[in-house]
């Protein structure tokens, strides 16, 4: 009889083996400009807070008119010099809409110049009316660039991480190469492995 | 009595100790203010930093084995139903902390006081887990003994709250005579 149990509550622990893991449901939306950190990676809020220091100096720049109305801005390869991923594209995305909504910066789309480039070939290739056809030599040339880089530190002793990251963003005049706009913004983050709740 | 005030006691610790664990939520910041007002802001809002208290109901049977000191009395050996309860803390999805009571429910019942830890590794819907528990013996007819209680269950998930399952636990109490318990049980757990 005692075997019996035994062999039950054995089987009940092995039976109980085909379980998967624990997926998440129940979500709901939530507003993306409110601070969550969740983890100690670089995330939205991080982003967020670069583009807005960037956006915000950039804008007192232009407002001093010394590179005419609207300056002319291509922008650099991006550059991550942290040890984790972040994907610079989506920050430059995110400055690159705030300074062109606020109608003070021009930019050129630089990523699309090959497509365009085979779109004029078919555009001038008899198939597209003439008199509507794009063709090239109406580009805007570029004046200035503008790139960012990020580096980052981490500082863990114990329970304690210190994570810090310096992203800083340059506009170059493309004619002299000066650098003629620059700034950063210093991110500080501080972490505490957390213990069993007692 | 006195494995009542024990008992008592050792709820009011878990109690209280529950209670000083009750920290504070993050402050929820945005980062669409000043420049500068992120700095103070963050942590997860939405984390469960208080544990949870949950109440298990057992029932089952318990195989006594006693060995007398004294080898010319007869060795017994006797298997009798088992109820109790069990009220808990968890601190952590995987850490318990709980204080149980169990009656092995024979002619002369005998009654076990625990106190300890459990482990759990969480594969839903089934819970596996290792408990330790420090405890008491305590016959209707002797003295009362200390007894370690190591167990092993499973547990199926019904609901958030709602739990059942199996767990098997051996007690070895320490005594002139060799004196071992082992418990089957089916268990009810509710977390609240």
């Amino acid at each position: 009889m005692r075997r019996a149990a035994v062999i039950l509550s054995l089987a009940a622990v092995a039976l109980s083996a085909c379980a998967g893991p624990r997926a998440f449901t129940r979500g709901t939306y939530q507003d993306p400009e409110e601070i969550v950190m969740l983890g100690d990676r670089w995330n939205q809020n991080d982003m967020q807070l670069v583009a807005k220091k960037v956006v915000s100096s950039m804008e007192s720049w232009a407002s001093g008119g010394a590179y005419g109305e609207r300056p002319v801005i291509i922008l650099e390869q991006p550059r991550n010099r942290t040890s984790e991923h972040i994907d610079m594209q989506a920050l430059y995305d995110h400055v690159k809409t705030a300074l062109i909504n606020s109608g003070n910066f021009t930019f050129l789309d630089k990523a699309a110049r090959g497509e365009i480039a085979r779109e004029y070939e078919y555009q001038g290739s008899g198939y597209v009316n003439p008199n509507e056809a794009q063709g090239p030599g109406q580009q805007k040339a570029a004046e200035f660039l503008l790139g960012g880089v990020i580096t980052s530190t981490v500082q863990q002793v114990g329970n304690d991480k210190l994570v810090y990251y310096k992203a800083t963003f340059e506009l170059t005049d493309i004619g002299t190469t000066e650098i003629v706009w620059t700034d950063h913004k210093e991110i500080t983050k501080q972490f505490k492995k957390r213990s069993i709740g007692l | 009595m006195m494995e009542r005030k024990l008992v008592l006691a050792l709820a009011l610790g878990v109690a209280l100790a529950a209670t000083g664990a009750w920290a504070e939520g993050p402050a929820f910041g945005r980062t669409d203010g000043p420049e500068g007002s992120e700095i103070g802001q963050g942590g997860y809002a939405w984390y469960r930093t208080p544990g949870q208290y949950y109440v298990e109901g057992l029932l089952g049977a318990a195989t006594v084995d006693i060995e007398p000191e004294n080898e010319a009395l007869p060795k017994t050996d006797t298997t009798d139903m088992l109820a109790g309860l069990t009220v808990g803390y968890m601190t952590e999805d995987w850490l318990s902390f709980q204080v149980g009571f169990a009656r092995i429910l024979a002619d002369d019942p005998t009654d076990l006081f625990s106190a300890g830890i459990r482990n759990s590794m969480n594969l839903e819907p089934f819970n596996y887990y290792f408990s330790l528990d420090a405890g008491l013996y305590s016959p209707s007819e002797g003295d009362t003994r200390f007894a370690l209680t190591p167990g092993v269950g499973a547990e199926a998930v019904l609901s958030d709250h709602l739990h059942v399952g199996l767990q098997f636990q051996r007690d070895f109490v320490f005594a002139d005579d060799t004196i071992a318990i082992s418990r089957f049980t089916a268990r009810v757990r509710y977390k609240f």
